[in-house]
């Protein structure tokens, strides 16, 4: 029996030849595995066919968007097919009555955004791949970004789902409507589960109408401390923080090297607050900030308020990335959520930590979350720098556990974190997990070796 | 470049995917072997041996048209566009590449050749082709090699060195250190010539006077970009030595003025940046159209040269509240030289593409004749209302 003749019977888009594998062995996590055969769904129809075929011969299957995840959820472990959603990319349908868009899976966050705004209507969710992330990868890892903190991450929008679980079972789960007490929300288990449950093809989003006005404070505190405290007094006298971003001094030391910034404070923490809103929310909002900024003796502080002074003050956050690789060639990218009474301790342990062990590491992140992004810069081909950093790693999720936060806020478990889960969770939570997957997934041919082994 | 630096260019990629966003082949081919992060996977694989070379990755390194969205993204600011030149120039060094194209390169490189071309085609022209009502371009009448089913601009009745010994007899007699040099780019030679012509009076307005030499060469970007390194270093000896006299270059093709700065050792002006010294100058400079404007940035403009906030400046000072800023007009609407002909099923659709964001528009302007020519082209098959103008044309 011929597993490709029997796949270019359901589609045209069937590939074997080594280039493509290789195209599709990758994500931005840096591991490397190669496919059977990379297959490209046009539609459900060829999704169910697809999904059917696979069960009945037992081939793993590895749903996957744009590949940019960071923790290798796209990568083929187990060899077998990996199904791109890229070319279901069409908007299929703006519901104003309903305030929903119905997307396929494959359609790019950002190219979404845009459409919606021409009819002003706004998805929120802002992950910093937003320009070629895929809408199906964001809801398969929950996706985040800057603006969470007001905005909640994908799943608060999401409204409904069409899954495809193994053997073809096409379902909708939720739907046009924002509320559902009927059963168990599998809608909120789809959410998150890195495809390792069933293929999401369509995807209904609640929308919500774009912002008139915002506002960007860039504040230079003198200690970590200092701004870890401010944001939890600010958070007590408002809720309507769009986005808190902290950028540690590691890194802002880098900015002033390279000009990125103005400020010449040296070693000290920034933030930079956003709020958004009407213009009496907007006000309000800065006479807060700087209400709260008076118990503080800071370096420096100003505002923005219009686009080119807003975008000025947003490019010290977008100039972190590529900075840091002015460091060291390898980035090892890795986020953890932590309550927020606990980050000031956190931060300086692990510096500490990573001082010892003579390797770098960047702290930057979504600060009011408690979610922070842990980049240890270092070169994978100095073998025991990066085994010192492979220390490092293990060491941040330890201690990220140990003050009862977790593993990951943003970019999920797939590949390179499930070892963790041991740490995470009980034995018998993690039995539950292996249950759950093998009531939709008995054959566990969904994305195997995913999130946890099984 | 030799292997190691070749290596130690790609091996910089981290993968993360951040040159797919906006990349204007991969929107169309869905498909990572179309982005940067797949060819640079694929090169690093050829160049440690661990696959061959073959037509699956030559495909990949040609079917992209150099905008460097890609590298303007990347985090590393990884010289992608780099990469795919050097490895375009092993292919054709080492493997020879598509005879036709080969062919088409050279008859732009050399004037005589070109002439020769433009002059018989004059000849046959009813034969040959039809022209489109209102003269917005010519079709074949029969598909010729890598012309398939095109719409191309009419050709006009006199070169621009005719056309300049015609009309500006006057400019004879001066001093060429004087003159600001025109580097015309085949487009304008072949193509516009009138717009050579206008360009003389607006510099004369300016009390400039605009010289023109006949001994100048096709700027050589085209054969560089696609990997025919030695052809263009040819091309940049011959210009060098067209220009020795001038003191400072014009040109209407930002991809001329891109590649002239980085061999040409003068002032070279991009017409954008030539407006706007003359509008600091306070000289006015007056729309001829009304209506919604919009532009669409080159490739070598945008990037190649960073002249973004500039060029907005200057629009803003000429068109006032006419000018609308669309969003996106920095990707590239898929001319890219050769692309259109060797790939033409992928440049169309990038370009329809490009098109849907100017629905607001009455016109597109810009600063290069290939980027108008398949604009327009797209324009008529789709049967927009929109008209597509270099910035020259909208003003006086």
């Amino acid at each position: 029996m011929d597993i490709e003749k029997k796949l270019s019977s359901i589609t045209k888009n069937v590939y074997t030849n080594t280039e493509i594998r290789i195209g599709y062995s990758y994500d931005a996590s840096g591991v490397e595995f190669r496919p059977d055969f990379v297959v490209f769904a046009e539609d459900t129809n060829e999704v169910i066919e697809i999904s059917k075929l696979v069960k009945e011969f037992k081939i793993p299957l590895y749903p996957r968007g744009a590949g940019s995840g960071f923790v290798g959820g796209a990568v083929p472990k187990n060899s077998g097919i990996v199904l791109s959603l890229e070319k279901m990319n069409k908007i299929l349908e703006v519901d104003k009555k309903n305030k929903i868009v119905i997307s396929e899976a494959g359609v790019i966050t950002g190219i979404l955004r845009k459409n919606l705004l021409k009819e002003n209507l706004f998805y929120p969710p802002e992950p910093s791949s937003l320009d070629f992330c895929t809408i199906g990868g964001n809801v398969n890892t929950d996706a985040g970004g800057l603006r969470t903190v007001k905005y909640g991450t994908t799943r608060r929008y999401v409204a409904g789902l069409e899954v495809v679980f193994p053997g073809g079972i096409k379902e909708i789960l939720g739907g046009k409507f924002s509320k559902e007490t009927a059963g168990y929300s599998i809608k909120d288990l789809i959410i998150g589960s890195e495809g390792t449950l069933g293929i999401v093809t369509k995807i209904y989003l609640k929308l919500l109408i774009p912002p008139e006005k915002k506002i960007v404070a860039q504040v230079y505190f003198k200690s970590i401390g200092d701004s870890i405290n401010f944001v939890n007094g600010l958070l007590l006298k408002t809720d309507n923080i769009t986005a808190c971003e902290y950028i540690g001094p590691e890194i802002v030391n880098l900015l002033i090297n390279d000009k990125m910034i103005e400020s010449q404070a040296r070693d000290s923490s920034l933030l930079l607050i956003e709020v958004d809103g009407g213009q009496n929310e907007v006000e309000r909002g800065k006479r807060l900030i700087e209400e709260e900024l008076q118990g503080f003796d800071v370096i420096n502080y100003t505002t923005g308020t219009e686009e080119d002074e807003i975008e000025r003050i947003w490019i010290a956050r977008k100039s972190v990335s590529p900075i840091l690789f002015k460091l060291k060639p390898t980035k090892i990218n890795e986020d953890v959520c932590l309550p927020r009474s606990e980050l000031k301790n956190y931060i300086n342990d692990v510096q500490e930590y990573a001082k010892n062990k003579e390797v770098l590491l960047c702290i930057f992140g979504h600060i009011a979350d408690g979610n922070l992004h842990l980049n240890i810069m270092t070169d994978k081909n100095n073998l025991t720098e990066f085994a010192r950093a492979k220390e490092l790693v293990n060491y941040i999720f330890e201690k990220a556990i140990f003050l009862k936060g977790t593993l990951s806020g943003e970019h999920g478990i797939g590949l390179l974190k499930s070892g963790f889960m041991k740490k995470r969770y009980s034995d018998n939570m993690l039995e539950y997990f292996k249950s759950i997957k093998q009531v939709f997934d008995p054959d566990l041919i969904m994305n195997p070796g995913k999130i946890f082994y099984g | 470049m030799d292997d190691e630096k070749l290596l130690e260019v790609v091996n910089q990629c981290v993968r993360c995917g951040a040159c797919k966003g906006g990349c204007p082949v991969s929107a169309v081919l869905l498909n990572e072997l179309a982005s940067s992060r797949g060819k640079l996977v694929l090169i690093e694989k050829v160049l440690k041996g661990e696959i061959p070379f073959n037509e699956e990755v030559l495909k990949s390194i040609f079917e992209c048209t150099l905008c460097m969205n890609c590298a303007s993204n990347c985090p590393r600011s990884i010289e992608i566009e780099n990469a795919y030149i050097e490895m375009r120039k092993r292919i054709i060094e080492n493997y020879g590449k598509d005879f036709i194209e080969k062919i088409a390169y050279k008859l732009i490189s050399e004037r005589d050749i070109s002439k020769l071309l433009f002059k018989s085609y004059q000849l046959f022209e009813k034969l040959l082709s039809k022209r489109l009502e209102d003269d917005r371009g010519i079709k074949l009448r029969f598909p010729l090699p890598l012309i398939k089913n095109r719409i191309l601009p009419s050709i006009p009745d006199y070169t621009l060195n005719e056309l300049w010994e015609k009309e500006i007899q006057a400019s004879r007699g001066f001093k060429k250190e004087k003159d600001v040099g025109f580097f015309t780019g085949c487009m304008v030679e072949y193509l516009k010539p009138e717009f050579g012509i206008r360009l003389f009076r607006i510099l004369e307005k300016a009390g400039e006077r605009l010289g023109y030499t006949s001994k100048q060469s096709c700027c050589g970007a085209p054969h560089y970009l696609s990997g025919l390194t030695r052809e263009s270093d040819r091309l940049k000896n011959k210009n060098i030595e067209a220009f020795q006299d001038f003191s400072c270059v014009i040109t209407l093709c930002s991809t001329c003025a891109w590649y002239l700065k980085k061999y040409l050792n003068k002032e070279i002006y991009d017409f954008m940046e030539y407006l706007k010294i003359l509008i600091d100058r306070g000289i006015e400079i007056k729309p001829v159209i009304s209506g919604r404007v919009s532009y669409h940035f080159p490739c070598h403009q945008v990037r190649g040269q960073n002249l973004k906030s500039m060029v907005y400046y200057v629009l803003k000072s000429i068109f006032k509240e006419n000018f609308i800023k669309i969003d996106n007009d920095d990707s590239c609407c898929g001319g890219g030289g050769m692309f259109t002909y060797t790939y033409p099923d992928t440049a169309f659709s990038i370009t329809e593409a490009r098109l849907d964001n100017y629905e607001k528009s009455e016109y597109i302007l810009t600063n290069c004749i290939e980027c108008i020519i398949v604009l327009n082209e797209a324009v008529i098959k789709n049967g927009r209302n929109i008209k597509i103008m270099h910035i020259l044309e909208a003003i006086e």
